[in-house]
């Protein structure tokens, strides 16, 4: 049904936009650490760079408070399915990004013992490439992630649970 | 004594007020906070951005396809050809391709390549983000972009 609404009604229209507004606006990431773009992350949460500013201060501990999984560092064969349950336990509405070349592709660990590419086993909205990418290059994707929940459609999920994703 | 000055100051809440003044004291000193979108922190001398081929000021490519930073690249990023340009009789490269998402921007590349000034260089450039993967491979035309191309390119512009 939601290929024949290809312009949503204006109502749904609307509530698009406040339910994408108050999504993006108040991103919780949980931020998963796992090598050194971990430190390039905290740094993004510290004063100078200060990732409140776009209501993402909370760095909840617990999956199920946070919105926005950010996977920062190398994810090894013995971590993903660790990683992967805990995006399971994410409540929905979730996003990924992947921080990092390790998390985008396995970066300099071509490997039998490195997930090449946390896409393997997420849905990644954002790919941040750089090694380690430097807080504002973290800020940047993260502007480009808000501005792609901004694009979306949450209301089209009424009509087909099947355009979740 | 001692114990009336333990009083007065547990119950005045020294300490408290103490560490509130350092609170207030950063509170009205002088902001750090980089307000990033509308201000970009400038990039320190050896800032190492994302890797660029340049051109030298007649718009002739510098690189010479010599392979020396794909042989210096611990990571296997680059895929190099080379043609001998019949009439100038200097090998240009046909073939450039990187992949960003597997450097580790440790410079190699840089020192060892050749020419003067540097055909291969680190840009200022720190945004890197994109929603496509297959964004992350560049090609010798796409080595070229710079600023708000690059970004574009990024975003799923034209891909070569």
């Amino acid at each position: 049904m939601s290929d024949r609404i290809e312009r949503p009604p204006f109502v749904l229209a609307k509530l698009d936009q406040l339910i994408t507004w108050s999504q993006k606006n108040s991103l919780w990431p949980f931020g998963s650490g796992l090598a050194c773009c971990a430190i390039e992350m905290i740094a993004t949460a510290a004063a100078r760079y200060d990732i409140a500013r776009f209501g993402m201060e909370l760095f909840r501990a617990s999956p199920r408070q946070a919105d926005l999984f950010i996977v920062a560092g190398t994810v090894t064969n013995k971590m993903a399915p660790i990683i992967r349950r805990l995006w399971e336990q994410m409540a929905d509405p979730k996003w990924v990004v992947a921080m990092g070349n390790c998390a985008v592709s396995g970066g300099p660990f071509p490997t039998y013992a490195v997930l090449q590419g946390v896409d393997r086993i997420l849905p990644v909205d954002i790919h941040i490439a750089g090694c380690p990418p430097t807080p504002q290059g973290l800020l940047n994707g993260l502007l480009l992630l808000q501005e792609r929940i901004a694009k979306s459609h949450p209301t089209k999920e009424i009509f087909n649970p099947d355009a979740r994703r | 004594m001692n114990k009336v000055s333990r009083f007065l100051k547990t119950f005045f809440l020294v300490d408290i007020l103490r560490g509130l003044a350092v609170t207030m004291r950063f509170y009205f000193g002088r902001k750090i906070t980089i307000q990033y979108p509308e201000e970009v922190q400038p990039s320190p001398e050896r800032f190492k951005g994302i890797l660029r081929l340049y051109k030298d000021e007649n718009g002739k490519p510098l690189c010479i396809a010599c392979k020396a930073c794909r042989r210096a690249c611990g990571t296997n990023c680059f895929d190099i050809e080379g043609v001998r340009d019949p009439g100038t009789r200097t090998m240009r490269p046909v073939k450039y391709d990187w992949k960003l998402d597997r450097c580790t921007f440790c410079g190699l590349c840089v020192e060892a390549c050749p020419t003067t000034p540097k055909s291969i260089r680190f840009s200022e450039e720190f945004r890197m983000a994109t929603a496509d993967k297959s964004r992350l491979h560049f090609h010798l035309e796409d080595m070229y972009l710079k600023g708000k191309d690059l970004q574009k390119f990024f975003q799923g512009g034209s891909k070569t």
